[in-house]
């Protein structure tokens, strides 16, 4: 039974829905990935502490994960970041993210292990323009 | 039908798929890439274990510094103490290795650890602030010394740092607010002039009740107070030592002339205030060293409540030149002014941010009273509070809370100074010892 609603649920993702002009609509394992992940570092991102100007400045960082969904703290680094981009700013904006993905992390992300190989490296980008006062 | 959203969302889809091993997923061509644009609006959960005493003489002051840091950051409505109570590790020695696993189980983002040492009738303070989940210090660890009965400032001046190493941006708590005390019945109040730290504590009266006083004003450096006074039977602009409480007035003006609504300029050397003279008010602006004063507007309005930008080119101040009373910005020097209020109701008592970004302002609108903050072209406007009358908005040095005065309603009505955060949360009373009102909020005094 869990096999054919799993193969009813793989079958919703992967199949092309009809559409008219905006084309069709395909959901990878990588979108689910992306949103699952994004859905359990989102609560630990906290925006509240962070200065106007840090908060419209715009990180991107690097981690790699462990097979048990673990951030290797080491591994976590600044990619870019936009915006106003004072090295204070992008500083406070890289740690909050940084205290983010590793407070959320507890016991390990809850990632399947067998997709492993499409989250061992993760590339977060933290835009807290929606929160800018 | 499924939309991406939806399915995107979805968490059951994926724990579904992912249990398959025909999962038709792409070829791993890099990095998975994921936007993240909603965080949490809460405060940051931080611990503080009482402060290690060094030796006996340091264990009260070990005690108070630990509460006032505390409070300090709570104040802020960014912080949230973990009480000690939960406290699963205890701290013994101030270079102790730190058991980062304990405070990440209670969920600590931010750890401050210090001690406390008495030598020769002064404190040694000392902290280290430590990111419980990156399991690294936040900075170089910093000592204070002080007399003895500094050790709130000593405190704050932790506070201030941490305040500074989590948001980025300077903090507010070793600072002083000067203030008017009231007392007595509204149909016969008497106004002092005072001065506290900005929590409240170490209230110091600057001038008895004889006289009414008004609108006090910190330089730039925090060392002199401007404020109106009615001590020569006339409303006059006089200028205040707060080291040595000594005060004289900023100028000679002719009777029947009224000076007030006095502010200084950026670098502390000249004050701009509003001169009543022939029914007329203009803005004007004199050396404090004295010399002529230079007219600044000249309307056949009231022109007043002037306040500078930070960099002393600009300057805000309220009119009733349309009609209503707006807010208008001009050059320093004088010059066209441009209305930037556009809202309905009236706008009064500008102040521009140390920070330069925002102005705030008294708005009255539909019987109800506000503080709002706009952009400095007038954009942007947000209103961080509504009462029967809010007024006179003051900045925090670092441009992220202001205080301003709340007076209740009715007969028995009584003014008290109240804070918010510039997004409108976080709306406080401060604790003063009786009625208070015109708060003005001095710079960082380190």
């Amino acid at each position: 039974m869990m096999r054919a609603l799993a193969l009813a649920a793989l079958m919703a993702l992967s199949t092309p829905a009809p559409s008219g002009a905006t084309g069709t609509v395909e959901v990878t394992p990588q979108d689910l990935l992306r949103a699952r992940l994004t859905e359990m570092v989102a609560p630990c991102w906290a925006v509240e502490g962070l200065s106007p100007s840090a908060r419209a400045t715009v990180v991107t960082l690097a981690v790699e994960m462990t097979p048990e969904g673990q951030p290797r703290a080491e591994t976590i680094r600044l990619l870019r970041a936009r915006g106003d981009r004072y090295p204070a700013d992008v500083a406070q904006a890289f740690a909050a993210a940084r205290r983010a993905v590793l407070r959320c992390a507890g016991a390990g992300y809850d990632l399947p292990a067998d997709l492993h190989p499409h989250w061992r490296e993760v590339e977060m980008t933290f835009d807290a323009n929606a929160h800018v006062m | 039908m499924l939309t991406r959203r939806s399915l995107i969302r979805s968490t059951a889809a994926l724990t579904l798929a992912s249990s398959l091993p025909l999962v038709p997923a792409r070829a791993q061509t890099g990095p998975l890439r994921l936007e993240i644009t909603e965080g949490v609006i809460e405060p940051l959960p931080f611990a503080v274990p009482r402060f290690i005493a060094r030796n006996g003489g340091a264990a009260d002051a070990a005690a108070d510094i630990t509460r006032v840091i505390a409070a300090d950051l709570r104040g802020t409505g960014l912080f949230r103490q973990i009480p000690e109570s939960a406290h699963i590790s205890s701290v013994t020695a101030f270079d102790a290795p730190v058991q980062y696993n304990d405070w990440q189980a209670i969920n600590a983002q931010a750890l401050i650890v210090g001690e406390v040492e008495e030598s020769g009738g002064r404190l040694i303070v000392r902290f280290r602030l430590f990111d419980v989940f990156s399991q690294q210090p936040l900075g170089e660890g910093l000592q204070f010394v002080g007399p003895r009965e500094g050790w709130r400032r000593m405190a704050h001046n932790v506070a201030d740092q941490v305040y500074e190493r989590i948001t980025g941006e300077g903090g507010y708590f070793d600072t002083r607010v000067v203030f008017i005390h009231e007392e007595g019945p509204k149909n016969a109040r008497l106004k002092r002039l005072a001065i506290m730290d900005y929590d409240g504590a170490n209230v110091q009266f600057l001038t008895d009740s004889r006289s009414l006083v008004l609108a006090p004003r910190f330089s730039p450096t925090g060392d002199r107070i401007i404020y109106t006074s009615y001590e020569s039977g006339q409303p006059r602009v006089y200028l205040m030592d707060v080291a040595t409480v000594t005060r004289r007035p900023l100028e000679a003006i002719s009777a029947g002339d009224m000076s007030f609504s006095p502010r200084f300029t950026p670098d502390g050397g000249s004050v701009v205030f509003s001169m009543a003279q022939g029914g007329n008010t203009d803005i004007f602006r004199v050396s404090v060293g004295g010399g002529a004063r230079t007219q600044l507007t000249s309307a056949p309005s009231i022109e007043t409540a002037p306040s500078f930008s930070p960099d002393g080119s600009q300057m805000v101040f309220e009119s009733d030149r349309t009609g209503g009373q707006q807010i208008y910005v001009m050059p320093a020097g004088g010059g066209e002014p441009q209305r930037i209020s556009r809202g309905t109701g009236r706008y009064g008592t500008p102040v521009w941010s140390p920070r330069g970004d925002y102005i705030a302002f008294t708005k009255q609108e539909a019987g109800r009273f506000h503080i709002g903050v706009m952009r400095t072209n007038g954009s942007e406007e947000r209103l961080l509070t509504a009462s029967f009358l809010d007024e006179g908005p003051t900045w925090a040095p670092n441009g992220r809370v202001l205080m301003f005065t709340r007076e209740t309603a009715g007969a028995d009505g009584a003014p008290a100074v109240y804070s918010v955060d510039i997004s409108g949360r976080n709306l406080q009373r401060v604790a003063t010892p009786g009625m208070a009102s015109d708060p003005s909020w001095s710079p960082r005094l380190t």
